[in-house]
């Protein structure tokens, strides 16, 4: 373990002989810092903290995990948007949790417009679930009770708040948004103790209260069946639901060099290909959906004008 | 029943020699209860990076043998210097430190150590006999349960403010203000923030606790010089009295037994946590004593009543655990990220799939408690030359301390200020004499009963009390909530007769 | 009434109520620029403490009501937790070092800063000899040291001047 104060010094030492220009043939030639927007022990963290040891090999230098918590991720990611675009500093970002306040105005300190995206790391869908013992049986039915049904949830900022909300005006469903649940976990809790009719949570988290025999999945949120026997949203008849999804996207500060943002990338993709990464997200049922740089800067473009043209129902 | 597993994973723990993890985890946790400003939550948070590259379940004794420690370690800063080491411990301050002053710092510590061990016993073997029925019990408290607990909390602030019942109600009030500040959890629109993302997510708790009892509290003494236990007894005394205290723990078993049931039940509600379970057993304590006067003056049962619940509270903070893979508390909230990160997913069958590594816990945390007091009681005739030591010494060591403690625990520097902010008002409190720990818990409460409140507003319809009247679990809340505020009232009219 | 003369004129002033009624009362009056769910709460919270703030500053008169309310809502000074009564100069001495101490842990970072409070705290508010300061701020510093930067590997806070993210890092 060595001392991190001896390496910051040099950190800084280093820092002002490069601050002529970015000698990126030799890059890297310091520890790379990745951010968690998040405490530590949470999935954003989890996921790092996977991939971290595989890119060090892969880099050759030390991936140090700074856990920067607050203010719902945001910290973090001002944070890192406001560190030079050195390739020393990146983060893991939460969309759409991030692009929301963003597109109310309600962000501070970064703009996801300009982010250097290196890839992408994970990508979780959405599923609709009732109680198992729950009279409904497809989405019509929750929608056409003659009253808004209610739907658990954390906050109205939330990813799967936003999902449930613009979702359901898409297809003129009337809903009632039970927020203020402790964390996901909890939301799917609530349905079971029968306090709300319905719940939109990522699949992979349903599909466990599934197994136990707590839950009945209605469908999923995308286009081909990731889990056979439920069928996906665009079979039913409402092809943009296969738009929402919860991406854990790696980038960096505007302005990092391409060179860098490639070799980034590429560790990145190969880190998540490791043996050690495959295994742990097979064990702890955390998918990864590695993409690179190239094909996250545009996911992140349509989901931005996806979001955008539904400003007036997030600002509710 | 997991009792054949418990005992399975008992002997696998001495066997495969992973009981060095436990003790090690033991010796930490009770070096970061003692110290104010670190508690259980920090050593984890810490921890969890450390454990990567440990095995899933050696990593689940040393956390085990973290949490099941700090609660002990922090009654002996509450006791020695009236600073509790740990929040939860808050409440071991009222009659641990009178003792300590009356040179009985031994007899105190001796009935700490005693209370948290069992204490812990018992909420652990409660959970083993809830664990069949855990899911149905996690189910049965809605947010409408939730709301009703809170409000008995702050029921209970007001019947056991020992004769400060206006300026502990003002002080509860203040409290509540500012749980309210940051993003309001039910509209998500941000409130009091002053214009800093610092506030967003609220007052953090820990910078707050830290300020309020450790820095105020370490004022209060570098304004007062001389030692603790000042010119009581000579230095010969201080040694004895460790086993009275142990004695008087099972003297007074009713109350140990009303401690940790306490524990366990609030230690099962997410969010309230073990400063309200403390706070609450002393206060049940203090109200159901045939001489309630003589609590805050050195009275032995208002040390065990709060220890007691504060180690119980970690069996009964695993129910929603072992129930469906979710917190109780922030130390099982760490423990669950530590499972994550060994590839282990936590879900409703954590049970059947993780039997493993949950037992691992509960075998660490059994041994924990037993273990962390009797190290603390081969150590405690040295731990009580603290309250000899001259409080210029102390004073500067201790916030030098619990502020880096603060910082630790999120980096945020931010976090310093507000500790210190904290101290300065807290200080204000002890000068002006409006109790701190009321401020405390309505400021852990607050959050909880807004939430929740409003949450039963939404699933009832807006018709809560019709909600409530059709739930018995609520009607019994309302009925004990009910009775703590008649209890102190009849017993004033029965003695003015 | 004899009941209140036993307290200290400063802690039974009437400036302590009189503050946090207004406090209370600002809080109540800054809630009602937020919409209907995050205003109620702490609109209940800020009128009942602004009530008792007002009763707390009744209580505190020598009149028929002072001592009716005092026994009543147990507002008496009896059980006081802080029985000593420092000047106050030396109060705000005592705060102004701890200040001090924070004030130096944002500057110069928390290593540095702990053996500097420790010494001259000692030394020059606890008037304790020079080596038992010294001793004492450095057994400090070891441990924090030993813990944080060698066993857990985490990085204390370099402060402003130090650190390279500056105030960024707040």
């Amino acid at each position: 373990m060595r001392n991190r104060f001896i390496r910051s010094l040099t950190v800084a030492a280093a820092a002002l002989v490069a601050c002529t220009g970015i000698a990126s043939a030799e890059w890297p030639e310091k520890p790379i810092t990745f951010v968690v927007p998040y405490s530590p022990g949470g999935g954003f963290d989890a996921y790092v903290r996977a991939v971290a040891p595989e890119m060090e090999k892969i880099l050759g230098t030390e991936v140090v995990v700074e856990n920067i918590p607050g203010a719902g991720g945001q910290k973090g990611a001002s944070t890192v948007y406001r560190s030079d675009p050195d390739g020393y500093t990146i983060g893991i970002w939460n969309v759409p949790g991030l692009t929301v306040p963003q597109l109310l105005g309600k962000s501070t300190g970064y703009d996801l417009t300009d982010v250097t995206w290196i890839g992408n790391l994970a990508t979780s869908n959405y599923a609709l679930a009732v109680k198992a013992d729950s009279p409904f049986n497809s989405l019509k039915e929750l929608c056409s009770q003659g009253k808004p049904f209610k739907h658990s949830d954390t906050g109205p900022a939330s990813t799967s708040s936003v999902t449930a909300r613009v979702a359901m005006t898409l297809i003129d469903c009337p809903i009632q948004n039970v927020t203020g649940y402790k964390g996901s976990t909890d939301t799917i809790i609530g349905l079971m103790r029968g306090e709300v009719d319905a719940t939109i949570k990522p699949l992979a988290q349903l599909l466990k209260y599934r197994k136990s025999g707590d839950v009945k999945i209605l469908m999923t949120f995308e286009e081909t069946r990731s889990a056979e026997d439920i069928p996906t949203s665009t079979e039913l008849g409402y092809p943009d639901f296969a738009n929402f999804d919860l991406r854990r996207i790696v980038g960096g500060p505007p302005g990092i060099p391409a060179d860098i943002q490639e070799k980034l990338s590429a560790a990145l993709l190969q880190a998540a290909d490791a043996p050690s990464v495959q295994e742990w997200a097979a064990s702890s049922n955390n998918a990864l959906d590695p993409v690179g740089a190239e094909e996250a800067s545009a996911i992140m473009q349509r989901l931005m004008d996806f979001y955008g043209s539904y400003k007036d129902v997030l600002a509710q | 029943m997991g009792f054949d597993v418990l005992i399975d994973s008992m002997v696998s723990v001495f066997s495969s020699g992973s009981a060095i993890y436990v003790l090690l985890g033991v010796l930490l946790g009770l070096c970061f209860g003692v110290i104010p400003g670190l508690g259980g939550t920090t050593a984890l948070a810490l921890l969890i990076p450390v454990t990567f590259s440990m095995e899933a379940l050696d990593a689940m004794y040393l956390a085990g043998g973290v949490m099941g420690a700090t609660s002990f370690g922090g009654s002996i800063t509450a006791i020695l210097l009236n600073t509790p080491g740990t929040a939860p411990n808050a409440a071991t301050t009222f009659d641990g430190y009178p003792l300590a002053r009356q040179g009985k710092a031994g007899l105190a510590i001796g009935a700490s150590a005693t209370a948290s061990a069992l204490g812990g016993l018992i909420g652990l073997v409660t959970l083993l006999f809830v664990i069949p029925v855990a899911r149905s019990v996690v189910l049965a408290f809605g947010p409408a349960e939730f709301f009703l607990l809170t409000m008995l909390g702050l029921v209970a602030i007001a019947v056991s403010s020992r004769g400060k019942l206006l300026r502990g109600l003002i002080a509860g009030g203040f409290g509540l203000m500012l749980a309210f500040v940051g993003t309001d959890t039910v509209s998500g629109e941000l409130r009091f923030t002053l214009d800093t993302d610092y506030l967003w997510d609220g007052i953090p708790l820990v910078p707050t606790l830290t300020g309020m009892f450790a820095i105020s509290q370490m004022i209060e003494l570098g304004l007062k010089g001389g030692s603790v236990a000042g010119a009581v007894g000579d230095a010969r005394q201080k040694i004895s009295g460790v086993w009275d205290g142990v004695k008087a723990v099972f003297v007074h078993w009713p109350v140990l037994l009303r401690g940790s049931a306490i524990g366990t039940i609030i230690g099962a509600v997410p969010g309230l946590g073990g400063t309200v379970a403390a706070f609450m057993a002393y206060s049940s304590t203090v109200q159901s004593s045939r001489d309630p006067e003589s609590f805050g003056k050195g009275n032995i049962v208002g040390v065990i009543a709060p220890e007691s619940a504060n180690n119980a509270k970690d069996g009964g903070s695993l129910v929603p655990t072992v129930a469906f893979g979710i917190p109780g508390s922030a130390e099982t909230a760490l423990f669950l990220g530590i499972l994550v990160l060994h590839g282990i997913d936590p879900g409703p069958s954590i049970l059947l799939d993780n039997q493993q590594e949950v037992y691992g816990l509960i075998v660490a945390l059994t041994l924990s408690a037993v273990g962390a007091s009797i190290i603390g009681l081969m150590f405690s005739r040295w731990l009580v030359l603290i309250t000899y030591v001259n409080v210029h010494v102390l004073v500067p060591v201790v916030v030098t301390v619990s502020l880096t403690g603060v910082y630790v625990l999120d980096g945020k520097p931010g976090d310093v200020i507000l500790a210190m902010i904290m101290g300065i008002v807290g200080y204000m409190m002890l000068r002006f004499d409006y109790p701190r720990l009321t401020l405390v818990i309505a400021l852990v409460l607050g959050e909880t009963a807004e939430r929740s409140f409003h949450q039963t507003q939404m699933i009832s319809d807006n018709d809560m009390l019709g909600f409530m009247a059709g739930r018995p679990q609520s009607l019994i809340l309302i009925a004990l909530t009910v009775l703590t505020l008649l209890l102190p009232a009849l017993r004033r009219i029965r003695i003015a007769r | 009434m004899s009941d209140i003369d036993l307290v200290p004129e400063k802690i039974r002033s009437l400036w302590p109520p009189v503050i946090l009624m207004l406090l209370s009362a600002a809080f109540t009056a800054w809630a009602q620029r937020y919409g209907d769910t995050p205003r109620l709460m702490p609109t209940l919270a800020g009128v009942a403490t602004t009530v008792l703030a007002l009763l707390d500053l009744l209580s505190r008169f020598d009149n028929r009501l002072g001592a009716g309310l005092r026994l009543a809502l147990g507002a008496d000074f009896r059980n006081r937790e802080m029985t000593h009564d420092p000047a106050v100069a030396r109060e705000a001495g005592q705060i102004g070092w701890m200040v001090a101490c924070v004030v130096a842990m944002l500057v110069i970072g928390i290593l540095p800063a702990i053996p500097l409070f420790i010494t001259l705290y000692m030394r020059f508010w606890g008037r304790q000899p020079w080596i038992p300061s010294l001793i004492a701020a450095f057994v400090v510093l070891g441990f924090v040291s030993v813990v944080f930067e060698v066993l857990l590997d985490y990085t204390l806070y370099r402060g402003v001047l130090f650190d390279p993210k500056g105030f960024h890092a707040w």
